[in-house]
């Protein structure tokens, strides 16, 4: 079976960028990219400022390079087609995109939530009966619903991101791709975001995840991929990936609960294995620690 | 749509009425305010707009336009002439019945409701975007704005003086707000574009305002009563 999207050496530098003296591999945000994502993964993408994410991001739905231009080399395929080859209308069909500023990606031009999100299923030419359901279905996903007749400037921050959120969802698309959906969001915003997107994977959406909250993104992602430098440089299961010690090397912080882990060990107050990823294991480790029954 | 026939009816009429025609058409439209229950609003919109054109135009047109002949009376040394006020009403009253059918317009009618009406008959959906957005984005760039000068005024720029100082506050400004509008705008055409607004397909319209078939008849009948009486009033002045 062939797998959703395959990014097969690809290399991207936006335009202008040629042309500024740089060194010729630094001119390139995406670096010999290589990358398959099968259906059903929940793909966290992790890496300093400038490390590439974005740039990944955009270039999945096709907005790299049709949108920027630029020079792509290799191959990105996302369900069966070349980016290169589709516009970014055939490929909206197949991959949604969130951006980090929730306020920048409404369209500004509508009154209520509900209308916001029907934006997109209006512009595919949707009869009228399906937008209606599918706003429905995509308000619903996004625990917005009772929101639906409020305007989008007047919501909150957490608020907004889970209606550009469910204005992807009423696309139907079976990929998304979130680009550091949180980044601009209070802790309870995050919370709030991270749940829809737990919840999409469970119901069986592929999703990838450029996103700096590790501890978040630890509690639900299947896959790690750290970028550094346009380059992917560790690519794993979140226990294989976030507990090296390397991941430092690309100014990645390891998830807390995994720091402390490694702490304990290191003064041999507990023993060398596996290290805590998420809460629920560090509270295991400290009640295992205390000699309490953590059932 | 209706209504939008209506203001470019009275456009039209605008040119080409009399005072007593067009007075009855702002007469007209306030009645449909009154309907609609803008009629407090259209009014204190109408006095507005109106009373500082009108004013000056009246004192300039009926005591020194030219083409005064016929003294109604004296003041002072200024005479009022019966031409330059007849100007001055024929000036004021086309103004009074354009404002008063595009601020029926504008008030009784959504702006989301009009665009759609539009795109649906053919416009394309990038004006309408553009007219929307227009209307609403331009007070959240005015808040940005805002907040930048707050920051700019926290690090001791000073924005209170005379007209030079107030000028000078204000261009530095203009680089954080145009060009952080700029990033803004890129982000927003990248959403847009991956939420289908340069597909080009036909689109469908969750809310689209009501259509009766009256409306049709309404409309028909606008155009031809307007046609008529554009025809009768280029008729009586060409004899």
């Amino acid at each position: 079976m062939s797998s959703l999207i395959t990014l097969d050496h690809a290399w991207y530098r936006y335009p202008g960028r040629e042309a500024e003296g740089e060194a010729e591999s630094d001119s390139w945000a995406l670096r010999d990219v290589s990358l398959t994502v099968e259906s059903g993964e929940l793909v966290g993408i992790v890496g300093r400022n400038g490390a590439g994410k974005s740039t990944l991001c955009l270039t999945l739905n096709g907005l790299v390079p049709h949108f920027f231009h630029g020079d792509l080399k290799g191959d990105v395929v996302v369900a069966g087609s070349s980016t290169r080859s589709v516009t970014v209308p055939a490929l909206i069909k197949h991959v949604g995109v969130l951006f980090q500023n929730p306020f920048e990606q409404l369209t500004g031009v509508t009154d209520t939530v509900r209308e916001e999100v029907a934006f997109g299923p209006e512009n595919l030419g949707v009869p009228r009966d399906e937008v209606e359901s599918r706003v429905d279905r995509a308000l619903a996903s996004a625990g917005i619903d009772r929101l639906s007749e409020r305007h989008p400037f007047e919501l909150s921050g957490g608020q907004q991101q889970r209606v550009a959120l469910a204005a992807v969802l009423a696309m139907e698309p079976s990929i998304l791709v979130l680009d550091e959906p949180t980044s601009q969001l209070d802790p309870v915003g995050s919370d709030e975001v991270f749940e829809v997107i737990g919840r999409m994977h469970r119901s069986g959406y592929t999703i990838l995840v450029a996103e700096h909250k590790i501890e978040a993104l630890a509690e639900v992602a299947t896959r790690i991929v750290v970028l550094a430098h346009g380059k992917v440089v560790m690519d794993g299961s979140p226990r294989q990936v976030l507990t090296k010690r390397e991941l430092l090397e690309f100014d990645v912080q390891p998830p807390r609960y995994t720091t402390l882990g490694q702490r304990l060990a290191d003064r041999g107050l507990r023993s060398k294995g596996e290290e805590p990823l998420t809460l629920d294991e560090a509270a295991r480790m400290v009640s295992d620690l205390l000699g309490q029954d953590h059932a | 749509m209706t209504l939008l026939t209506y203001a470019l009816c009275v456009t039209a009429l605008g040119f080409v009425g009399e005072p007593p025609l067009l007075a009855g058409v702002a007469v007209f439209s306030l009645i449909l305010a009154t309907i609609g229950r803008v009629g407090r609003r259209f009014v204190f919109m109408m006095l507005r707009v109106i009373i500082p054109i009108a004013i000056p135009l009246f004192v300039i047109q009926s005591l020194f336009n030219p083409i005064g002949r016929t003294v109604l009376f004296q003041l002072g040394p200024l005479a009022v002439k019966a031409e330059g006020l007849a100007f001055a009403t024929s000036i004021v009253s086309r103004l009074v019945a354009l404002v008063s059918a595009y601020f029926l317009l504008v008030l009784v009618v959504h702006p989301r409701d009009l665009v759609t009406s539009l795109e649906s008959r053919g416009m394309s959906p990038r004006i309408g975007y553009l007219i929307l957005s227009t209307m609403r984005l331009i007070p959240q760039i005015q808040r940005t704005a805002e907040t930048i000068l707050d920051a700019q005024r926290s690090r001791g720029l000073r924005t209170k003086g005379n007209l030079l100082l107030r000028f000078r506050a204000y261009l530095p400004l203009m680089g954080p707000v145009v060009m952080g509008s700029l990033a803004s705008l890129e982000v927003r055409a990248m959403a847009l574009e991956a939420r289908g607004f340069n597909l080009g397909g036909r689109k469908t319209y969750l809310r689209l305002p009501p259509e009766q078939p009256v409306d049709r008849l309404l409309r028909r009948g606008l155009v031809a009563a307007t046609l008529a009486l554009v025809v009768i009033s280029v008729a009586v002045s060409g004899v």
